[in-house]
């Protein structure tokens, strides 16, 4: 007993130690993106552009404090700390963002800037998704197994590894692609068929790569193979002609 | 494609992959039929990879 409460102080400490860079890359999930976001589609057009009203200034301030606040809250009392993180930070920007006005309209707008900002909107929504859970060790869970890690019970191939990567690249540039549309009408056509079609490859493609094997001769369903060889037909034809 | 079911799957995600950022590419210039030809394509090749895996789950 003498020998175990050592020990057992140098497991805390030890673990307290872990736990501290743990949680503050949890809260960097939030905050990073977060204070890009801002600082591209908030701070930049309220603070750098002249002539913006004190109301928009004031509103970027107001989100830049919620967007601090809101993880620190969190961290004791979750509900509170979304409400101000999220809602707080949203509201705020969008009020910043109503009283720009004419300094926010598509001519004004730098497209590469705005589309980084949107994606970093996007990675501060996916922090928030994983807060708190990120924040704390999965050490410190009571159902814990702290015997060391457990090996796994089979590992991907690297070629499904590289397969993945190239699927994900190929998600990433359809959107990417939908900017270089600039017709009004047809880039609006673009960003939707962009983003649908990205979640379709994410979706199916994973699903191909990642189910387990199935039998090798089956009767597979042929409706959409038969319209897919028919519309290649019909596009050779018209190609042809 | 060891774990990946089915080379046909595999192919025809492949396809569509190829055939929508093809597709999204030409949208952009000023010709958009074949842009669109592309892009339906690729939707098509992905309902079929898609109907081919739920197939197989379903055994």
């Amino acid at each position: 007993m003498v020998d175990a409460a050592p020990s057992a102080a140098d497991g805390n400490a030890e673990l307290a130690a872990q736990a501290r860079p743990f949680e503050l890359g949890g809260l960097a999930t939030i905050l990073l993106p977060g204070i890009y976001a801002w600082g591209a589609t908030v701070a930049w057009p309220a603070f750098a552009l002249s002539g913006t009203s004190p109301v928009a200034r004031a509103a970027a301030g107001v989100a830049a404090i919620l967007l601090f606040s809101g993880p620190l809250v969190a961290r004791r009392h979750l509900r509170s700390g979304r409400a101000l993180g999220v809602l707080g930070f949203v509201g705020a920007s969008a009020a910043a963002w109503g009283a720009l006005d004419a300094a926010i309209r598509p001519p004004q707008l730098d497209t590469v800037r705005g589309a980084l900002g949107a994606l970093a909107w996007g990675l501060f929504a996916l922090g928030w998704g994983t807060f708190p859970g990120r924040t704390r060790l999965p050490e410190e869970d009571p159902h814990a197994i702290a015997s060391g890690r457990l090996a796994p019970r089979a590992r991907l191939p690297k070629s499904i590894s590289f397969a993945f990567s190239a699927l994900l690249a190929a998600a990433l540039a359809l959107p990417l692609l939908a900017w270089r549309v600039e017709r009004p009408g047809v880039a609006l056509l673009a960003q939707a068929a962009a983003l649908a079609a990205s979640v379709a490859l994410l979706g199916v493609g994973s699903r191909v790569l990642l189910s387990p094997k199935g039998p090798a001769r089956v009767k597979s369903p042929r409706l959409w193979i038969v319209m897919l060889c028919a519309w290649l037909l019909l596009g050779a034809v018209i190609g042809l002609l | 494609m060891a774990r990946g079911g089915n080379a046909v799957s595999a192919g025809l995600v492949l396809f569509s992959c190829a055939s929508l950022v093809y597709g999204m590419w030409a949208l952009a210039q000023p010709v958009e039929l074949w842009a669109l030809f592309w892009l339906v394509s690729g939707a098509l090749g992905l309902a079929a990879a898609s109907d081919r895996e739920q197939s197989f789950a379903a055994r």
